[in-house]
């Protein structure tokens, strides 16, 4: 039987960490560019703030029920059965964004390095990382988040440090970019960036109690916002604004751009590894909140039977997008901008219940 | 000359200090059958020595209550001393004994026994005879013994009534764990089956007590027949009779007893199993029983045979079972226990022990005389340093424990024993530091040791393989040295340290990542020193895992990443290459593994010079032909350099494994494809624990961690013990490990 087990505030922060960034090495960045101009480092910095405030709801409902997760809480709140299509509806909410974000990753990877490999030749082999993540469990996949997060950072660093010779300060300016209004409203609406903060309602019985989840949830989203923000800035000086909105992937093409003498050039390979072990570790984490979701509604015990056929189901649901055109302008700019009230409204409106029905788990010690 | 009679035939209860010294030797790795029950068996037997050594002196105080005992109807100390006075032998008679042939002293020895069966009628007489010979000599003893025998005569008064029902027994020391091996074996340890000095008189008593010692032995023989019946039966007569006779005692009929273990050895078949009858002090025959070739033969010829043959050394002897004499006052070996059960004394004589059988006696001594040929210590041939000890393990697990206490030398090493294979009785040492090692460790590791249920383990390698987590993963969850002092090391860590015979390695747990590419070397050279090899090894494991699939997709996928100068050499030096990257790889790949699995099968320097002359010549000609490119043989060198400088053997093995897959998922879609392997093969890791220890503690999961894992941190800073293995005792170093540097600091001030 697959276990949960517990583990340390550093992995549940690696984990998050990782999960969020992820999408900042792929359209992201070109798209906010696209929004708001120059003014994408600190936009992020917005939506970072936003989610923060969005997740201490979520931390309010895991403090009044502290030791239950969001699948439980949303079952005594709501009853057993609005609860459960509650939680269901979030299920599908996140294999969907797996399958977005697996399927971007296939799109850009396609571009970029595997020209002539067929998408779902690319996607059997993403399945076949994420699910052997995923039969290893959630405290492996934290533990390999945390392991990784080192080198993930070193190789980050490095990409931004050794493009610092093409960097040009005035591309950065305007420093308002389309606007300080638009680059306000955007950035509240953009905070689905860091709703996958929310997973940690999923995971909390894993973690060490409501504060630890506070902690976990505000580190997460800050670092990611730091990550996400310095990925903007080193961009968006290294590419002037009509060429960066263009960018499928702006920070690979800002490792391709790297040239220091006659052999330190192209450090491409440091940012593909870098893209595709966030990218596992991002759709599995989704992939196995997910799973805890469904059988938490199922009531099935063991997961190990359930993670081939839904794994098959994310395979099918990576086919769904026409092409690369639907995925970078209709489901990723969809979700970007709209997944906040799937990420974070349940939990507002389940504790709006809460309070009104009266009801409270057991309140927690220290 | 009665005195002696009196002695050589009277069985006493043996002292406290006998029975001490028979349980801390049953303790002995050697006579031990079970670990864990230690303290529990040393308590039970002190309450018994305490009750028994109660009556044992109030025995030897009393002199009185022998000669009631002797009136009371003690048929044992009659008859022996009624045989003794129809030998009514002179001085000159014994020392004419001394020298007459051994023949003769058998003959006598059988013509007293005949004797003794003749004059039955005229026991009574001889009866009257003894107790006035006995109350004389009691007379003579003095009036302070008798002033005690008054004092005491009360207290006696209810053990008399006990001893003149029955003779006097020995308590038997068993290891509780017999009864928890037999069930586990399925089979049902038959506690009603006392010893026969506790049913029985002993062979030499009268003929009533004969006859029904015969009627007995004769229910236990047909007990015996039936259950070997039924063992066969259910075994569908195939015959396991080393389990289905473990049950089997030793019998007072040393006749029966030798015709037994001439049955479980197969002799006359079996040639090398030595039966060594004789006569003890010309009277008690008995018989040693060994392996010719296992023991020191100068213990038997030397300080075994002639002892017991001689007579002098019994002038003392009250009489009885000889046992208790023979062990405090004859043999001068300074390692022997007692046993009864030949479940516990045939695994002793196949490990070299000889065994004294007598006659009348249902225990037998076993006595240390382990003398076979061994390896003498050596360098580890697997583990060489530059700096640092120079001794690796033996085959002999005694020398190997040796070695270990040679560098702790701290009384709260513990070292348990316990027999891990059925058919070929391997034993092995559980090592661990009391007070310092984690309970919980030591618990899972005896139950993990306790469950093994197979017939026959060669050593540490086959032992590992039966205790370890998970079988399925590629790294090794225990790790093997060869090394006393890495070992030494392990203990101090808090670690646990399996020793098993037959192979020169030990093996340490739990582990983490981490231990496997350390060795003992960092903690003899500057901390300087000690974190530059470990750069180099981690580049060496990284290469070794890597390098040749990052090639392969990088040639195959993601020619544009290659710096252009770079791009073209490679180009040109496969220009001539008529196989694919992948074929090319695998075939140079193949052929180095070749190399050196020759190289470590062909013996001696012959299997170096093969290694390094096949490389060069098997490479230079591969170039020279066109087969492969002279890039991929760099390649090729390079990562089998990193794998010879990973430290432990089974790690090694495994990065080679890995990089054969990394190889495969390289070709199957580049750099992308190596991150999935990478991820799949982190994935089985990061799920790995051993002994409840995840592999890649103390950085996933994160746990205080001593500064000693990736770099080699100075020692004085190494203050704690590792924080994942929960030791009881965290601190390895004082606060200032270094007083003298802050005493010359505060002088400076």
């Amino acid at each position: 039987m697959l276990k949960e087990g517990k583990f340390g505030y550093k992995e549940a922060t690696s984990l998050i960490v990782i999960t969020i960034s992820s999408k900042a090495f792929f359209t992201s960045p070109s798209s906010v560019t696209k929004l708001v101009g120059t003014a994408g480092w600190y936009m992020t910095l917005i939506s970072a703030a936003v989610a923060a405030l969005m997740f201490l709801f979520l931390y309010l409902v895991l403090k009044r029920f502290s030791g239950k997760n969001i699948m439980e809480i949303n079952d005594i709140v709501l009853g057993r059965f609005a609860g459960s299509l509650l939680s269901f509806v979030f299920c599908a909410f996140l294999l969907i964004i797996a399958s977005i974000n697996m399927r971007e990753f296939t799109e850009i990877l396609k571009v970029f390095v595997l020209p002539e490999s067929p998408p779902s030749y690319i996607m059997a082999i993403f399945l076949l990382s994420v699910v052997s993540l995923a039969f290893a469990g959630l405290e492996t996949l934290a533990r390999y988040a945390k392991l990784l997060i080192y080198l993930l950072g070193a190789g980050f660093i490095i990409v931004v440090l050794l493009s610092i010779p093409n960097f040009r300060m005035h591309r950065l300016f305007p420093i308002l970019g389309r606007g300080i209004d638009k680059t306000i409203i955007n950035g509240i609406l953009r905070c689905s960036f860091y709703g996958d903060a929310a997973l940690l309602g999923i995971i909390a019985v894993s973690l060490q109690g409501a504060k630890e989840i506070k902690k976990i949830g505000l580190y997460g989203i800050f670092i990611s916002g730091l990550i996400t923000s310095l990925s903007l800035f080193s961009f968006g000086m290294v590419f002037p604004y009509s060429t960066a909105h263009e960018l499928a992937s702006p920070m690979y093409a800002m490792a391709a751009n790297v040239h220091l003498g006659g052999f330190l050039q192209h450090l491409e390979p440091i940012f593909v590894f870098l893209w595709n072990f966030t990218s596992f570790i991002e759709v599995a984490a989704l992939f196995y909140g997910a799973l805890m979701i469904y059988c938490h509604i199922f009531r099935i015990t063991d997961k190990r039977p359930v993670i081939l056929p839904m794994g098959t189901l994310l395979f099918c649901l990576n086919l769904i997008p026409k092409g690369i055109h639907d995925v970078f302008s209709g489901y990723v700019q969809t979700i970007r901008t709209w997944g906040w009230i799937l990420y974070f409204l349940p939990s507002i409106f389940v504790l709006i219940i809460a309070v009104i029905r009266k009801k409270k788990g057991a309140s927690e010690s220290g | 000359m009665l005195k002696f009679i009196k002695k050589l035939f009277v069985y006493e209860e043996p002292s406290k200090t006998d029975m001490e010294m028979g349980f801390e030797l049953l303790e002995d790795p050697a006579e031990s059958s079970s670990w864990g029950k230690k303290q529990d068996n040393r308590n039970n037997q002190k309450k018994e020595n305490k009750e028994q050594a109660k009556s044992g002196e109030q025995e030897e105080g009393d002199p009185a209550e022998k000669q009631e005992q002797a009136e009371g109807g003690d048929q044992t100390v009659q008859k022996g001393q009624q045989k003794k006075a129809g030998d009514s032998q002179t001085g000159q008679e014994e020392n004419e004994q001394k020298e007459a042939p051994k023949e003769q002293e058998e003959n006598q020895s059988a013509e007293i026994k005949d004797q003794s069966k003749q004059e039955e009628e005229k026991e009574k007489e001889y009866l009257k005879t003894q107790l006035d010979v006995q109350n004389k000599l009691l007379n003579i003893i003095g009036s302070s013994i008798k002033d005690n025998e008054n004092n005491n005569e009360k207290n006696k008064k209810s053990d008399m009534s006990d001893k003149e029902t029955m003779p006097i027994a020995p308590k038997i020391l068993i290891p509780k764990s017999i009864d928890k091996l037999a069930a586990r074996r399925g089979r049902k340890h038959k506690e009603n089956k006392k010893a026969k000095y506790n049913d029985e008189p002993p062979k030499v008593e009268d003929e009533n007590n004969k006859t029904k010692e015969g009627n007995e032995e004769d229910k236990t023989k047909k007990e015996n027949d039936n259950s070997k019946d039924e063992d066969k039966k259910s075994d569908g007569g195939n015959g396991k009779t080393y389990e289905q006779e473990s049950d089997k005692k030793v019998s007072t009929s040393l006749d029966e007893n030798i015709e037994y273990l001439k049955k479980r050895f197969h002799v006359p078949k079996n040639q090398d199993v030595i039966f060594r009858e004789f006569n003890i002090a010309h009277k008690i025959p008995a018989c040693v029983v060994f392996i010719d070739g296992m023991i020191d033969k100068s213990i038997i010829v030397e300080f075994t045979l002639p002892q017991l043959m001689d007579i002098d050394p019994f002038c003392d002897f009250e009489g009885g079972c000889p046992l208790d004499f023979i062990e405090k006052n004859v043999l001068p070996v300074h390692q022997m226990v007692r046993m009864k059960n030949y479940k516990e004394i045939i695994p002793q004589i196949l490990s070299g022990l000889t065994i004294i059988l007598i006659d009348g006696c249902d225990e037998c001594i076993v006595m240390e005389s382990r003398g076979f040929e061994t390896r003498s210590i050596g360098s580890p041939v697997t583990e060489t340093v530059v700096q640092g000890s120079q001794e690796g393990f033996t085959e002999n697990m005694r020398t190997n424990i040796t070695l270990v206490r040679r560098i702790i030398k701290n009384e709260d090493l513990i070292t348990e024993f316990k027999i891990i294979s059925k058919a070929n009785n391997i034993l092995a040492a559980l090592l661990y530091i009391d007070g310092i090692t984690n309970p919980r460790i030591i618990k899972e590791i005896k139950r993990r040791v306790n469950s093994l249920d197979v017939e026959y383990v060669s050593g540490s390698g086959m032992l590992e393989q039966l205790i370890e987590d998970k079988s399925l993963m590629i790294f090794p969850q225990v790790i093997s040295t060869e090394r006393p002092d890495r070992v030494g090391s392990f203990l101090m860590d808090g670690k646990a340290v399996l020793i098993c015979e037959g192979t020169p390695f030990a093996l340490a747990m739990p582990i983490t990542f981490f231990d496997l590419y350390h060795t003992s070397e960092e903690s003899n050279v500057r901390w300087q020193y000690g974190t530059f090899m470990r750069l180099v090894r981690i580049i060496g494991i990284l290469l070794a895992a890597l390098l040749p699939g990052m090639y392969t997709g990088l040639i195959l996928f993601h020619q544009e990443m290659i710096p252009t100068s770079l791009l073209s050499s490679i180009i040109v030096s496969r220009a001539a290459v008529p196989f694919p990257t992948i074929i090319e790889l695998l075939l140079m790949e193949f052929s180095f593994e070749l190399i050196r699995e020759g190289g470590i099968r062909v013996p001696g320097v012959t299997g170096n010079t093969l290694g390094i002359i096949g490389a060069l010549i098997l490479g230079q000609a591969a170039v020279q032909a066109g087969l492969v490119s002279p890039i991929l043989i760099i390649i090729v060198a390079v990562s089998g350099l990193g794998s010879f400088a990973i430290p432990n053997y089974s790690l090694s093995l495994g990065v080679r494994i890995i990089r054969f897959i990394l190889i495969i998922f390289g070709f199957l879609g580049g750099f992308y494809g190596i991150s999935a392997g990478i991820t799949i093969m982190f994935a089985l890791a990061l799920s790995m624990k051993s002994f409840g220890v995840p592999f890649f503690t103390p950085y996933a999961p994160s746990t205080n961690r001593n500064k000693d894992l990736i770099l080699r941190s100075p020692i004085y800073n190494q203050k704690e013990r590792p924080d994942f293995l929960n030791t009881e005792n965290d601190m390895q170093m004082g606060n200032e490990p270094r007083g003298w540097k802050t005493t010359k600091d505060q002088e400076e001030r």
